[in-house]
């Protein structure tokens, strides 16, 4: 082993420094992505949108939901997570669309969901591991869900949920869902077969996580280019508002007897419900939804939501700074 | 005036001869070791210095690693000096339960305390053997493992000369239809063959390896770990040890000093006057993680916050 | 079913060609061509493939015997392919030396590396990576002369790949400063997580750059790509031989087991990387300088599709000769 000093201590304080580290490692990769833009032009958005949601995604939460027992009710609580915080958004961005000088819509979107895909995803698993992954999916399932018809009906845009049943994500859910269900029990090679192509599954999860975060650098350099202000006030507001409704989200998890604080004899039991409740407070801290499939046709983003959007990036840094200090300080160690 | 005269004797009593003062029963405590004094042994002496009425005195008969010094130290012991022996392992506790005679013995660190013959059942021992047990449960274990890692190929590295793994064998067989995943077994025959084996765990592509609880793993720890851990195989361990002085990724055992604990719990029962037989052997109901940071680093393996913040780290 | 060599055999070389099948299909769908390939090479080429040869490299203790034989391989493999390739190139009638670039060169990033990873563990993958490196280091440098006719350090300079190697080799060799610790230790978890990346695309990319490829056209490659599919693994264990002999790679049976099986996964590799089909980048480097570009595909598309049948093959043929003891 060599002579190097062995130093023992607590989880809980080197999950403080772990965790930080693992922030700043994912900004660094996000301005990786910026600077592939720059170096490009940008332009290119949609070629990794693609890879993203038609490969990297669904092997992502493929290879997390095959992975993880989930209860119903935590999928169910996470699905409920992402409606309440929409639905808890919905002041915020009526009053950001109503203010908007040429009566653009769009903001709607921008404001009600958050980028679920390229950040939370890749950030819940880097975290929480493919516990918080398998959470963390569900929450972006409904979130989809939600962009497809919701938030695009308040956009004045039709609604596409032929198209949300279409996406590649929904398919890998509802696959990794089937095979837990029916819980194959194949003789000798054949589950060996099947192992194999979950390897194979797995691999690819692996490479999502860089270019997930690089795909949203590469947003934002795309949306700084095109002039969008660095500050945006709204942003703000919502950096402040998302968390207290997380916590209050949280609050009534553990009121309603959900998600009890009592350790028991259970410990992974009780760390699953705790992760519940960071993977929903990691999600407060989200950017608005970068992605740029929701928008109809090639119309480009007002100047008003780029810089809602940009400048919602930027604090997000702040803000999950300083959540992650807090589950880790009080989800955690409560 | 007597009431007050009394009042004034007892406050006497209790300033000028402080509860130290008692005279406790000096008792003196054979403490046979297989390889030196770990965290279980520590615990163990903490427990017997908290008490009120004994002043354990012990002392320490280390086998050094070998069965012939064993056995010379065991046809050795002073039953009329000792009043009991406390033993660490299984192989030393079923060694003194057949070479001692009348002296109860307290075991510690012993797995399989009734598969190895050396008591009638966990609850009621039935002889003059109790103490505490590092049974690890297997479900627990593999829940905890199932956060940090995807399992399909287990392999199993145990010393071949030791019977006591086969038992934690066949509790990891027991998990392997509910967690997904198959056991390959790799005994290792003598130091000699520990480079074939570890070859054969390389070979067979495993995606981690699991050691039981085992004397001559944990002695030559430094080196199969330094394998595992250059090949990039995860390692796991249920003892603590092996996580801060042998570079294995995470144990998932009981806690060896509450375990010591346990077992001198055991010990003042039997030093005041229950016997062995009626007992109940120990265990600790929560598995203690310990994760060995660097190599975790190492093997590329990212170790969720909700893990940690439960865990005792090494760096 | 199948025996447990033949099985981990299969489940060495099925995910890369599902991945890439993957990939593949992703290029049928996307009729507008909308995926922009440079753009993934770009990724691929400056941030991925260096972070993944920096995270292997650095963990890793540097074996100056081991990194010699490697690197001295792949530049020996293709320097013996060279006259092959030139000969098929005057029977072929073909004036420009672009043509021999897929013969010559070796793909041994998008194919090679996650079944060096499957079927040889960590240790195949590092060491395919250093096998890796020579080969793009060679076709940056005389593959570009090759094409172009031009010579230019420059470029050869400017490969990010270079500099991965040596400062993962100077992170394992030399002596950190303390201050420079903590700094080291983010790098390596920073460039583990963009590792994982490589592989993926690099498969991904490929399969895409398949799926515009059309039959009528491999015709003009299927000479080609046969012989870089029979004559790299035939001169690859002419090579490994000859190592052999000399005593570079000693098979004595009473060698430590471990050393023994490094030795034997140094052979592997090299074996193995010698089977490849030509690379993509010898054909986007023919469509670049617009040398031979029809004929360098035809030959990529062969070697490729051809590789699904011969590297089980050679996987086998090392199982049997290289990996069980003599």
């Amino acid at each position: 082993m060599g002579t190097a000093t062995v130093i023992i201590s607590s989880g809980a304080i080197a999950a403080q420094f772990l965790s930080l580290r693992m922030l700043v490692t994912a900004m660094i990769i996000i301005v990786a992505g910026a600077l592939m833009a720059k170096w490009e032009g940008g332009g290119q958005q949609s070629t990794l949108a693609r890879l993203n949601s038609q490969i990297f995604i669904p092997c992502l939460i493929f290879s997390a939901l095959n992975r993880t027992p989930l209860a119903l009710s935590e999928a169910l609580t996470m699905g409920a997570g992402a409606l309440f915080f929409s639905l808890c958004s919905y002041p915020l961005a009526h009053w950001w669309v109503a203010r908007d000088p040429e009566g653009d819509r769009n903001g709607f979107i921008s404001m009600l969901f958050g980028s679920t895909s390229t950040i939370l995803l890749p950030l819940a698993y880097l975290l929480f591991g493919s516990q918080g992954l398998a959470k963390a999916a569900f929450f972006h399932l409904m979130n989809l869900f939600l962009i497809y018809t919701w938030g695009r009906w308040r956009a004045g845009h039709p609604t596409q949920l032929t198209a949300f049943l279409k996406t590649p994500t929904l398919h890998a859910v509802l696959l990794a869902l089937s095979l837990k269900l029916f819980e194959l029990e194949l003789p000798g090679q054949l589950q060996d077969l099947l192992w194999l192509v979950e390897k194979g599954i797995g691999m690819m999860a692996s490479g999502a996580l860089p270019i997930l975060l690089i795909s949203h650098g590469y947003a934002l350099y795309c949306l700084r280019s095109s002039g969008a202000a660095w500050w945006s006030g709204a942003a703000f507001l919502r950096m402040l508002w998302l968390p207290l409704v997380a916590t209050t989200l949280i609050l009534v998890l553990r009121a309603l007897g959900l998600a009890p604080l009592d350790k028991g004899y259970d410990l992974m039991h009780y760390l699953d419900l705790r992760t519940t409740e960071a993977i929903l407070l990691l999600a407060a801290a989200l950017p608005c939804t970068i992605s740029a499939f929701w928008r109809p046709g090639d119309s480009p983003l007002s100047k008003r939501d780029s810089s809602l959007l940009l400048s919602s990036a930027l604090l997000s840094i702040i803000a999950f700074g300083l959540l992650v200090f807090i589950i880790n300080r009080y989800i955690f160690n409560s | 005036m007597i009431f007050r005269l009394m009042l004034l004797a007892a406050l006497s009593v209790a300033f000028l001869c402080p509860s130290g003062a008692i005279a406790k029963e000096r008792v003196e405590v054979a403490m046979v070791l297989w390889r030196g004094e770990t965290e279980a042994e520590k615990g163990f002496r903490e427990k017997l210095a908290t008490s009120p009425d004994y002043e354990v005195v012990i002392t320490v008969f280390d086998a050094g690693q070998s069965k012939e010094k064993l056995d010379r130290i065991l046809a050795g012991l002073d039953h009329k000096r000792f009043r009991l022996a406390y033993t660490f392992g299984t192989m030393v506790t079923q060694a003194a339960l057949q070479q001692t005679k009348e002296i109860p013995i307290i075991f510690n660190i012993v797995q399989r305390p009734v598969e190895g013959k050396i008591v009638a059942s966990m609850e009621h021992p039935g002889n003059r053997a109790t103490g505490a047990s590092n049974l690890v449960p297997m479900e627990g274990a593999f829940r905890t493992l199932g956060t940090l890692m995807n399992i399909r190929k287990l392999g199993f590295v145990y010393s071949s000369h030791d019977p006591a793994p086969r038992y934690q064998l066949a509790e990891i067989k027991k998990q392997q239809k509910r967690f997904g995943f198959k056991t390959l077994e790799f005994p290792i025959k003598g130091k000699e063959g520990i480079a074939t084996t570890m070859k054969q765990v390389i070979d067979a592509r495993v995606d981690a390896v699991i050691f039981p609880s085992d004397s001559f793993v944990k002695a030559n720890a430094s080196r199969i770990i330094g394998i595992l851990n250059k090949h990039r195989i995860p390692s796991v361990v249920v003892i603590p040890e092996m996580v801060s002085e042998n570079g294995a990724l995470i144990s998932l055992g009981p806690d060896y000093r509450t375990l010591g604990q346990l077992a001198a719990d055991n010990a003042l029962l039997v030093l005041k006057g229950n016997t062995p037989a009626d007992l109940p052997v120990r265990v600790v109901p929560q598995l203690a993680i310990s994760i060995n940071l660097a190599t975790a680093d190492r093997l590329g393996i990212h170790i969720p916050l909700q893990l940690l913040s439960v865990a005792t780290v090494v760096r | 079913m199948f025996s447990n060599q033949n099985f981990l055999i299969i489940s060495a070389v099925i995910p890369s060609f599902a991945i890439a099948f993957a990939g593949f299909w992703l290029g049928r769908l996307d009729t507008k061509r909308e995926l922009n390939q440079k753009s993934i090479s770009n990724l691929v080429y400056y941030f991925l493939v260096p972070s993944l040869i920096f995270s292997s490299t650095h963990k890793r203790a540097f074996d100056p015997s081991e990194f010699s034989l490697l690197f001295v391989s792949a530049i020996a493999m293709i320097a013996l392919m060279v006259p092959v390739a030139l000969l098929l190139k005057r029977r072929a009638g073909v004036q420009r030396n672009g043509f021999i670039l897929p013969l010559i060169f070796m793909n041994t990033g998008n194919i090679s590396l996650p079944i060096a990873l499957l079927m040889f563990g960590n240790e195949g993958l590092s060491k395919s990576i250093i096998f890796h490196l020579a080969n793009i280091f060679v076709l940056y440098s005389a593959g570009i002369f090759l094409v172009s006719g031009q010579t230019d350090l420059k470029q050869f300079l400017k490969i990010p790949a270079l500099y991965a190697m040596i400062a993962g080799v100077a992170a394992a060799t030399l002596p950190i400063p303390e201050v420079l610790k903590p700094a080291l230790y983010f790098a390596g978890k920073l460039t583990d997580i963009l590792g994982y990346g490589a592989i993926p695309l690099l498969i991904v990319n490929l399969g895409y750059s398949m799926s515009d490829i059309r039959l009528e056209t491999l015709k003009t490659g299927i000479a080609g790509g046969m012989i870089r599919l029979i004559g790299g693994p035939l001169l690859g264990i002419g090579l490994v031989l000859f190592w052999r002999m000399i005593g570079w790679t000693p098979v004595d049976p009473t060698l430590d087991p471990l050393i023994w099986l490094g030795y034997r996964t140094s052979e592997a590799v090299i074996i193995l990387n010698a089977s490849m089909p030509g690379p993509v980048m010898a054909y986007l480097l023919n469509l670049k300088y617009d040398n031979c570009p029809e004929q360098a595909a035809a030959m990529v598309a062969v070697g490729t599709l051809g590789g699904i049948v011969t590297i089980p093959l050679v996987l086998q043929l090392i199982s049997m000769l290289i990996m069980k003891a003599s």
